[in-house]
Parts: structure tokens; C-alpha cells; sequence
């Protein structure tokens, strides 16, 4: 179950009993990574949900001889967090005597794109004649549900990195000895960041290099705090970026800094950071970008 | 099974190089094979060069009809990207897995097309060259999958052609909306229904109320699951006030 408040009553977990989707064929959880996947590999998807009916019931204040809910699938596909497609539903009646489901999903693989998302949802099927006074009374109302992806290919980085010598590529730059160059146009939140951002790392600075391969936690902390902490930094002193996440769409920058600011500074909001940076503690701001670095929080 | 037919990818790195080439050299006024593109490895057949062209002709000849490589007036904004629509999606049709790739679309307007996007965008802006939801034609190839009324509609790209381009933004660019072309769809003939009852003047404001109305009333109700009776009542409720 996500973490949605519904102005309604709605399931409780424990009232589900449900298996882990499992690849036709197989008797393990479909892995988050299919290997050697390609377009030819249809993806073919099985799971069992069974539902304690006349307990849902009970939760939902709903007599049970009024209470029709179907189990709902949905299924996606496409690169980043959220589907770029949704490609289709399936729906399974369950009620008092058939309370047991085998959704079962088959894609062509010619359809799908990096991953597979798959949104499994019981949903009120008929308007309850006598519902309690917090009850879903809404055809189509959502009880429960619960997101499920497949990553079918390896994500392209978050932030491209490139290994280059300085030496040769930014001769005569003032930050020709550099440990790293975070290359970042500001001023576009609706670029996508896989776009807008480019991290070089010097390999003439050996020993640094060598720490950051080997991924040593105190060089990736540092070298994550400054690149989030620029772009947030940068972003959000343009006075026409806003504090509205339907402003801008997936996986562009203006998204992420809205993502990471949420984490980083809860209960804060763009304007009271900019304040923060440009007037009142310009040092808190980078100390917290650091501490939540060290969090893993990005 | 069908053949899928796999497209070139180019990556954010070369697009950059490219445009930086084409700001200080000027864009080419031709495709010219790039040997950095790459492909799947495996799981279908590679477009050849002569497909890529054909692609490439069709494109010029809708663009030439709308004062390509002269002038372009935004005026015919609608209707150049419904017929760009329906270009595309025959031309990828084999290809709909590799056609939601940022770096595929990269490829169409940096190499195979950067002369269009020059004359559409009237200059080199690098967020219509590089891959996402501002790429030149990857916007048109989205909105091609979320408002196709469907091949045996009598105006098939009608949506695409008649919503303004906020509208446009506000579905296309919202994943939530966007990504469900049931949910696109509605909203978009909604959008057609309220601007007939309302008028035009409120309409930017009143697309914005109704996406976020939408939006959370999808997180309590499953709009694909509810009938089409259901699904425009619900979209003709956001559009009201």
C-alpha cells in the first residue's frame, strides 16, 4: 500500500494476502533487473491476491451482500521513474465466494521501453446501497493498491559522468586543476537533467580519481554535495522558479530540485532557502546538503 | 512475431558536441551518417539509411508545405505538428519500444533532421536537439500517443491539431495525465467542449484548475476502470468554474 491518506476508509495490508509477482514458468519473485532482456523477450507475469472479504467488509463499513470490489492491474512501460505509457488494464471480480485472484499479465516485448511498471489496485465496483459515514461510496473508488517495476535495462546515469585529462581538455582553463567540473546550465528547470548536467572528473588528479572509482564514501559525499548542492543553488535563485511540482515534469531539473529541497529542507519553502543562502546562513545550506549526502539520501 | 525495427540512439554528450559544431559551423542541410549513434544490441533489425531518408523526405515535404527553410509562422503551429503526427506514427510504428527513448529522438533532430528544428525553433536551442519532453519531435511523437483518436476516426490528429499549445503542455507534459492516453483523450475533448462553453479567455487558468482537479481525483478514483459516460462527466465537472 503507498503512503496516501485516502478521505476514506480503505484497506489495511493485513486484510491481503498477496504473493510476489512471478515470472511464468518460474517459482521466484520477478527480479528488479531481467537479464539479456531484448525485444523479442515477451514478458509474462503471474501473482495470487486473496482477499479476507467479509473482514473488508467489516472495515469498510459496508454490508457484505453490498460490497462488489474488483482487483485491478495496470501496466506500463518506459525510461525514468514514473511510465512514460500506460499500455493497459485487466480487471478480476472477487466477492464472497471468489476471493482468491491469479492476475496474470503477458507484454510483448516489442511494446516495452527500460522497464515494466505495474500498478495492482482493488477498486468499489457497485455504489453501496447502505455505507457507513467514512465509507468509499464511489464507483471506481481506490481501496487499496500497491506499485510493482521491472527494470528491463540498465538506467542511463542520473548524472552523466565522463573520465577526461584536464590537461587536455580544459587547458588553459582557470580550473585546469580541478578535481572535478560540474558543466550545468541554470536557468532551464525544464531540461531534463540527464540533459542539462555533465560531470567531469580529472584523471591527471590521480590519486583523487583512484578514490572517486573506487567510490570511497568521503569523495563520493563530497563530490554529490557539491553537484545537488549547485543545482539547487542555482535554480532556485531564478526568481521564476516556483514552488509547484505540477510546474515541471518528470525527471527535469526543475522536478528534482523540488524532490531534493523536500528531502533536505523539509517544511521549508523555495523562498525561505533563498533567503537562507542569499541573507541569513548561506553556510547552514551547504552543511545541510552535505549531512543529507552522508544520509544516502540522493 | 513482428521484427522490431531498432533506431539509433545518440547520447547526450554527442548532442552536445554536435550543437556546439553546428553554433560555430552552421547546421547542415542534409543528414549525414554519425559514426558515434548506436543500437540495442539485439532483439530486432536496424533501420537503414534508406528508411532514415524516407523518414527525412516526408518530414521536408509536410515542413515545405509550412514555409520551410523560410519562415515559419506559429499561426499554423497545429496544424504542421498533426501532420508531423501522423508521419510519425506510421514511420515508427515497428519501433513504438525504442520511439519512448530520449537518446532515439536525440538522434532524429541532431543528425537526421537538425535543419528542421533550426527552422521551427528559429535557431539552435540544445533542449530541442537533446532527448525529452522538449525535444522538437519527441513532443509531437508524445502527443501522437496520448490524443491519436484512432485510425478509423474521420479527424484522427484533430486533437493535436485544435488544442492550444498551453493546453498541449499542461496534458502532454504532466505524467500523470499524459501517460494514460484514456486519461489524455478525455482531457483533451474536454478541453474542446469548455472552450466552446466558456470561451477562450479563461481557458489557461481553467486548464490549470481542471489538471490539478484531475489529478486528485485520480489518486482516489481509477479513471481508466470507469465507463466513458463516467470518465466526461468527471472531465466536464474539472472544466466548470
Amino acid at each position: 500500500m503507498t503512503n496516501i491518506a485516502f478521505p476514506y476508509l480503505s484497506i489495511p495490508d493485513n486484510l491481503i494476502t498477496k504473493s510476489h509477482w512471478i515470472q511464468a514458468g518460474s517459482t521466484s519473485e520477478a527480479k528488479t533487473l531481467i537479464d539479456n532482456w531484448d525485444y523479442q523477450k515477451d514478458v509474462r507475469l503471474i501473482r495470487t491476491v486473496r482477499l479476507s472479504f467479509s473482514e473488508i467488509a467489516e472495515h469498510l463499513s459496508i454490508p457484505e451482500d453490498e460490497l462488489r470490489l474488483k482487483i485491478c492491474i495496470q501496466y506500463g512501460t518506459g525510461q525514468g521513474r514514473l511510465p512514460r505509457l500506460w499500455l493497459g488494464i485487466t480487471s478480476y471480480d472477487v466477492d464472497s465466494t471468489n476471493q482468491e485472484v491469479q492476475p496474470e499479465l503477458f507484454i510483448s516485448g516489442s511494446k516495452l521501453s527500460s522497464r515494466v511498471f505495474i500498478e495492482t489496485s482493488v477498486v468499489l465496483a457497485a455504489v453501496p446501497g447502505n455505507p457507513g459515514p467514512l465509507s468509499p461510496v464511489n464507483f471506481g473508488n481506490i481501496v487499496w493498491n500497491e506499485s510493482f517495476d521491472i527494470k528491463l535495462e540498465p538506467d542511463d546515469s542520473l548524472f552523466p559522468v565522463e573520465a577526461i585529462s584536464f590537461n587536455s581538455m580544459f587547458r588553459g582553463k582557470l580550473f585546469q586543476y580541478a578535481p572535478w567540473y560540474l558543466q550545468f546550465e541554470p536557468g532551464s528547470p525544464q531540461r531534463d537533467i540527464s540533459n542539462a548536467v555533465r560531470l567531469y572528473i580529472n584523471t591527471d588528479n590521480s590519486d583523487f580519481f583512484e578514490s572517486f572509482i573506487k567510490k570511497d564514501s568521503h569523495i563520493i559525499q563530497s563530490v554529490m554535495a557539491s553537484v545537488i548542492g549547485q543545482i539547487v543553488y542555482y535554480t532556485i535563485a531564478n526568481n521564476s522558479f516556483v514552488d509547484d511540482k505540477t510546474q515541471y515534469g518528470e525527471n527535469t531539473v526543475g522536478s528534482y530540485v523540488l524532490y531534493w529541497v523536500e528531502q533536505y529542507f523539509p517544511q521549508s519553502s523555495i523562498r525561505n532557502i533563498r533567503d537562507m543562502t542569499e541573507l541569513l546562513d548561506p553556510g547552514a545550506f551547504w552543511a545541510t546538503i552535505y549531512a543529507n549526502m552522508d544520509k544516502g539520501l540522493y | 512475431m513482428a521484427i522490431v525495427t531498432l533506431l539509433p540512439r545518440l547520447d547526450s554528450g554527442t548532442v552536445k558536441a554536435l550543437t556546439d559544431q553546428y553554433l560555430k559551423e552552421g547546421i547542415p542541410d542534409d543528414f549525414i551518417s554519425n559514426d558515434t549513434v548506436k543500437y540495442a544490441s539485439s532483439g530486432g533489425s536496424r533501420i537503414t539509411d534508406h528508411t532514415l531518408r524516407s523518414i527525412r523526405n516526408s518530414v521536408l515535404a509536410v515542413c515545405t508545405k509550412y514555409g520551410f527553410p523560410n519562415g515559419f509562422s506559429k499561426s499554423d503551429r497545429g496544424y504542421l505538428e498533426s501532420e508531423l503526427a501522423a508521419v510519425f506514427s506510421k514511420a515508427f510504428s515497428g519501433s513504438t519500444a525504442d520511439a519512448l527513448r530520449n537518446d532515439c529522438w536525440a538522434f532524429i533532430a541532431t543528425v537526421l533532421l537538425p535543419d528542421v528544428v533550426s527552422w521551427r525553433f528559429s535557431g539552435i536551442k540544445r533542449e530541442r536537439f537533446e532527448g525529452g519532453i522538449r525535444n522538437a519531435f519527441q513532443r509531437i511523437y508524445m502527443r501522437s500517443i496520448s490524443l491519436d483518436r484512432g485510425p478509423s476516426h474521420d479527424d484522427r490528429w484533430g486533437l493535436i491539431r485544435d488544442l492550444s499549445e498551453d493546453a498541449l503542455v499542461q496534458i502532454t507534459e504532466r505524467p500523470s495525465i499524459g501517460a494514460n492516453p484514456v486519461i489524455a483523450r478525455n482531457v483533451a475533448e474536454g478541453w474542446l467542449r469548455a472552450i466552446k462553453l466558456y470561451g477562450s479567455n479563461s481557458m489557461e487558468s481553467r486548464m490549470r484548475n481542471a489538471i490539478i482537479k484531475l489529478r486528485i481525483n485520480n489518486v482516489m478514483q481509477l479513471f481508466p476502470f470507469l465507463s466513458s459516460e463516467e470518465q466526461k462527466k468527471i472531465v466536464d465537472n474539472v472544466f466548470k468554474s
